[in-house]
């Protein structure tokens, strides 16, 4: 187990190195720079800028700081905000993020696992259809009619809850975000796992379990749970993917000042070293979870265990 | 009596009409009786025993009643079976790889039992002593490991164990040792019949194979086609069966007993002649170190030009392997193997080539052997096209369908697939499909495991009298020693990679010379209840240890009833009589 | 010949869907969904980028022609609509099929040798799947300008990933198949089982995965369209109409009613049609 879990982390260090590589360099190549934005600079003024951003070396040596750079947590500086290092400014949109996140995979995880497990229980009943419909409709429908559709519900016509914003970082500010951003992984974990649940109702150890006199209940609980959900840990690597590309329409939608916001507005600005750190922070943030989720995994599966 | 059915009938609503599964039975069971239920696929058997425990599909419908104990189990509006079920009837069934949870703990999966039935009781007592009385060596360890670390002998001692530690009234045994390998069956048996004589539980024991109940059933029923044809003391139904269905099926199975009358000695011309070849592999085990794994050692053997050769041993025996190589899919590591008088290696692609034309094989799952995607003209004109590419279509045409009608089917299977016939034919078309280039060697990797036992003797003769008339060898790999001794000239049998003796057929069936030969063959059960009953067998006990690192010496020294020090250190091949004998003590011995 | 040995598939999908009363109806729904898109705007006089200055932000109305109102641009929505979906669903197919013809050449290669290069092709994989790839897209829309092509060639370039590894594993299975090694055995060459004995049996997977792919595909889409880096103005897309229209769901509500049911019912119809014919033909569940 503790090999596994060292030789899984050495192999994502050349992912790790492969990323970074593919967006500093995609980067380098795009068209126009990132002083040209507003009015042409006179040129020494422009110079300086290259110099004071290192921008007239050769690129190896750009790449070469870059990396060494990132080794001791220093995403460089922001070509935009000049007076903030990029790192300053993830960390400053982070823990919003992270809290979104964090509860939207909860909320996702929670609410999913119990739809599909109840739908399989009730295969092809009235519930099962109703369930998997629902299901349906959160994959079906982007999330960014679905979010305003809850603004207009929640907040201007009932006025529970407000409509963007942070306030002063109440819980009440999360919970249209949260439920927006969970709703399509809701969804998908309901239906992964009901045909995992199914699927393994449909097993031998099950039929071996009933023949034993077993009751429903606890054939579910002991037999069934842990078998059809090793398909819903799988997903977790991508579920975050998933968040995390949400987030960015999500922290649009409620105006919330979180890394996607950061990374959109980097984008329109050619703020190439901002993307760039938000870019390579998010793809270390999804090998990481990988990484965790492969650990998880190991661990439950009695085969993979030793 | 403990047990009484009538009129149990199972239906299934399909897209032709009702589908009767089980065709009104009628069936007693009375107490301390063990009943065996024959009959093949889609007799039926396993469908009326579900119905007693209540685990038929939601889609069944059942008609008749049944009793438990004078108490009503299911009748036409009311179904009691889920509260007998575990407790007073246990089942077991056929696959043991995949009956226990692979999540959980031996401990953990018959402590749910318990909690279930008995949850007042000291639940760690209950299952040592139960893992203990199903024989399974060093209990208390067990209990702690996951199925995936058990062999499939052993999962199915604790899957026995996890029924009879509630000490129901019926155990149900569904085919329990049909996935297993012959000694290993051998041992359940002899377990079951153990456990039989000591607790006072009844047995129904549902098989398709007449030999493995001839020692312990009291009392017999054959099912065919949803009935039951026939029903009687297993002294008569062997002996004297009434029904047609019975006596055919009887007259069907091939017997290990019996002397093979048509075998052939001398081979003059040598097709395939292996020299001590070998085949070895490193399995990766950590980051810098590997494991060596000997899927074949030191083999030496000939095949010659129309003679048919067996290969017996039980499974991971390395006799697929070995089948490959003489089909030039893989090389040996060490040793010579000469094909047609040439050097196969894989240096030499000439006779790679010419053995992709002489050699051809057939496998054990007919189904799984063509591809469904393709018809049986395209499947059969596949090796013609492949070396005559410039056939032209007509000819090809031609040659299929003669080919098609020489197993004995006619010109409207060409354009059909493969899931439109019964596995029967489909075995048949396989057939067909080996003997299109006329080959020289044909190797038959288990060829009749997977049909029904009335059919296996057809599909068998079918295989001979085609294999005479081109006059090809056949390498006959089978884990059934007793298709084999009926089939075979000679015949070699391997233990974990090595041929531990090698003789004609009716010297090595007759008097087998090597301890593991002698074990294997009292192994086969005999579809004859006096025999059978009589035989005090000499079991042998263990699994085979892992082909990975072998230990020095005799491999099968660890399970021998006859070892000594010596044979821990030292294995020699010697001659006894005419057989050849991996065996240090084979002359004290015989 | 290929046609000849897969005839049984097309009729296998097709009992299957008829089996399945909702995939049927999801079947005829999204046969008339691109019969529509592709001959409706020939039943109104508006061309897609013309504008009615005398009816700006008009809802439904039957008399003036516009029956499904109007933007603020005074552009028709049903012609818009259609226009629309015209670009949505090519977006879809076209990415799935580009992701499907690299998925199941990667997938079957990778699986069909095995060994080294089966590690390596894998290892490959692994490595592109931790990659943000949703972000390097939208890297490339806003350096390279918005382009349709790029948008296909992304979007497929991302989901032959789980074409590749879902056929690698069919492959796996299907190479222990004992008509594989009967081909094998009988000299037929590599690339030849790989067409006629590995690749007609994947014809299930590959149909389950491009229905369930192109929803995916066309919710991409519009996630782009929604980041302001979609198809280009005056073209359109259901995405970026549901996107514009959402901006004033208030005022001009049919402004995203109207594309988000079209958008809505096709999705539904394909994700329908995809777990009716997973539910008959994945072979997992055929014994």
């Amino acid at each position: 187990m503790f090999a596994y879990v060292i030789k899984r982390f050495f192999s994502a260090i050349p992912t790790l190195f492969i990323l970074i590589t593919i967006a500093f360099f995609l980067i380098r190549m795009a068209p126009g720079g990132p002083f040209d934005a507003d009015q042409a600079l006179p040129p020494e003024m422009e110079a300086n800028l290259r110099a004071a951003y290192h921008l007239d070396e050769p690129l190896y040596q750009q790449y070469y700081r870059y990396l060494s750079g990132l080794v001791v947590g220093d995403f460089g500086p922001s070509f935009q905000y000049r007076d903030f290092g990029v790192t300053e400014l993830i960390m400053t949109g982070f823990p919003v993020s992270l809290r979104l996140g964090i509860s939207a995979i909860l909320i996702a995880l929670i609410f999913g696992v119990a739809a599909g497990s109840f739908a399989a229980l009730r295969q092809n009943s009235r519930y099962d259809h109703f369930i998997m419909t629902l299901s349906m409709t959160g994959i079906s429908i982007p999330n960014f009619v679905v979010a305003p559709l809850l603004v207009l519900f929640f907040a201007v016509m009932l006025g529970w809850l407000p409509a963007g914003g942070l306030g002063d970082g109440g819980f009440q500010n999360f919970i249209l975000p949260t439920v927006s951003l969970a709703l399509p992984q809701i969804a998908y974990i309901a239906r992964l796992t009901r045909g995992s649940m199914i699927e393994v109702l449909r097993s031998q150890f099950i039929r071996t379990a009933r023949a034993q006199g077993l009751a429903l209940r606890s054939i579910i609980l002991h037999h069934a749970l842990k078998p059809a959900l090793m398909p819903v840990v799988t997903y977790l690597g991508p579920a975050t993917a998933g968040i995390i590309t949400g987030s960015v329409v999500i922290e649009q939608i409620f105006s919330i000042p979180g890394l996607g916001r950061f990374f959109v507005q980097g984008a329109l600005n050619r703020d190439y070293t901002l993307v760039m750190g938000v870019v390579v922070f998010y793809g270390i943030l999804i090998i990481l979870f990988n990484l965790i989720v492969d650990v998880i995994y190991a661990y439950l599966d009695p085969k993979l265990r030793k | 009596m403990i047990l009484s059915i009538k009129g149990l009938s199972v239906t299934y609503q399909s897209d032709d009409g009702l589908i009767f599964a089980v065709d009104d039975i009628d069936l007693s069971l009375q107490e301390k009786e063990t009943l065996a239920i024959v009959g093949e696929s889609g007799s039926g058997k396993t469908q009326s025993m579900l119905s007693i425990i209540g685990l038929l599909p939601e889609n069944a419908q059942i008609k008749g009643e049944a009793f438990f104990n004078n108490k009503l189990l299911f009748n036409q509006s009311n179904n009691h079976a889920e509260e007998f079920r575990g407790n007073e009837i246990g089942m077991i069934f056929q696959d043991p790889m995949t009956s226990l949870n692979p999540y959980l703990t031996i401990e953990e999966q018959l402590g749910l039992v318990l909690k279930k039935h008995l949850p007042d009781e000291d639940h760690g007592k209950i299952i040592l002593e139960a893992l203990n009385n199903v024989k399974i060596p060093d209990a208390a360890s067990k209990m702690n490991q996951y199925p995936h670390e058990l062999s499939g002998g052993m999962r199915q001692r604790v899957m026995i164990a996890s029924v009879l530690m509630l000490k129901p009234k019926i155990l149900i045994a569904d085919e329990p040792t049909t996935a297993l390998d012959v000694t290993v069956q051998a041992q359940i048996l002899a377990l079951i019949k153990d456990l039989k004589d000591q607790i006072d539980t009844s047995i129904i024991f549902i098989t398709h194979d007449l030999g493995v109940v001839a020692g312990i059933s009291d009392r017999v029923v054959v099912m065919e086609k949803g009935k039951i044809v026939e029903e009687g003391a297993p002294e008569a139904i062997y002996h004297a069966p009434k029904h047609p269905y019975t006596q055919k099926l009887i007259a069907s199975i091939p017997r290990v007993d019996e002397k093979n009358l048509h075998h052939q000695d001398a081979f003059p011309n040598k097709s395939i002649d292996a020299d001590n070849i070998s085949m070895e592999y490193r399995i990766k085990k950590g980051w810098w170190s590997f494991d060596t794994l000997k899927a074949v050692r030191n083999v030496s053997c000939e095949l010659g030009q129309g003679e048919i050769l067996g290969v017996v041993g039980e499974s991971g025996c390395g006799k697929s392997t070995l089948a490959k190589s003489l089909a030039t899919m893989i090389y040996p590591t060490k040793g010579k193997l000469k094909i047609f008088g040439q050097e196969a290696n894989i240096g030499n692609q000439s006779l790679k080539k010419i053995t992709q034309k002489e050699v051809q094989m057939i496998f054990q799952d007919p189904v799984s052997s063509m591809n469904p995607r393709m018809n049986i003209e395209s499947i059969l004109s596949e090796p013609l096209w492949t070396h005559s590419p410039n056939l032209d279509k007509a000819s090809v045409r031609e040659k299929v369908i003669s080919a098609l009608d020489r197993v004995g089917l006619d010109s409207s299977a060409l354009f059909r697939y493969p899931h439109e016939f019964s596995g029967g034919q489909c075995q048949r078309i396989v057939i067909a499909r080996a003997l299109m280039l006329k080959p020289k060697v044909i190797i038959c990797d288990e060829p009749v495991s997977s049909l029904d036992v009335s059919i296996r003797k057809q599909v068998l003769e079918l295989l001979l009298t085609i294999r005479k008339e081109i006059n090809a060898s056949l390498l006959f790999i089978s884990h059934d020693l007793s298709v084999v001794r009926q089939v075979c000239d000679n015949v070699m049998v391997m233990y974990l990679g090595q041929v531990v003796e090698q003789a004609n057929v009716n010297e090595l069936f007759d008097s087998p010379k090597h301890p593991y030969t002698k074990a294997l063959i009292a192994a086969v059960p005999i579809p004859d209840p006096n025999i059978q009953k009589q035989i005090e067998l000499k079991l042998m006990e263990g699994d085979p240890p892992s082909p990975i690192n072998l230990p020095s010496g005799c491999s099968f020294a660890d399970r021998c009833a006859f070892k000594n020090d010596q044979c821990k250190s030292e294995q020699i091949l010697t001659r006894v009589d005419s057989s050849l004998v991996a065996c240090i003590r084979a002359r004290e011995i015989n | 010949m290929i046609t000849k040995q897969s005839r049984s598939i097309w009729t296998e999908a097709w009992g299957a869907i008829k089996k399945n009363a909702r995939a049927t109806i999801a079947f005829y729904v999204l046969c008339f969904m691109v019969v529509f898109v592709v001959i409706g705007p020939v039943f109104s006089s508006f061309a897609y980028d013309f504008t009615d200055w005398s009816y700006l932000a008009m809802p439904p109305n039957f008399e003036n022609g516009h029956i499904l109102g109007t933007d603020s641009l005074g552009r028709d929505v049903y012609v818009r609509t259609l226009y629309g979906g015209r670009i949505s669903l090519m977006v879809g197919i076209v990415s799935t099929f580009v992701s499907l013809f690299i998925g199941v050449s990667y997938g079957v290669f990778s699986g069909y040798m095995g060994g080294k290069i089966d590690g390596f092709m894998m290892r490959f994989i692994d490595v592109m799947y931790a990659l943000p790839f949703m972000f390097f897209v939208i890297l490339l829309m806003v350096f390279f300008g918005r382009n349709i092509f790029l948008i296909f060639i992304a979007i497929g370039a991302v989901n032959w990933l789980d074409m590749a590894r879902i056929v690698r594993g069919q492959t796996l299975a299907l190479k222990q198949k004992e008509f594989v090694e009967a081909a094998e055995a009988l000299g037929v060459g590599a690339l030849a089982i790989m067409r006629r004995h590995i690749v007609p049996n994947l014809l299930g997977v590959v149909v389950i995965y491009i229905t369930l792919t192109i929803p995916q595909v066309i919710l991409v889409e519009s996630f782009l369209s929604f980041l302001g880096l979609g198809v280009q103005e005056p073209l359109t897309s259901w995405g970026m109409l549901v996107k514009e229209g959402a901006e004033d769901m208030q005022s001009t509500p049919w402004l995203l009613i109207v594309p988000a049911i079209f958008l809505a019912t096709t999705l539904f119809c394909f994700n329908f049609l995809g777990d009716g014919l997973r539910d008959a033909l994945d072979p997992r569940d055929r014994q």
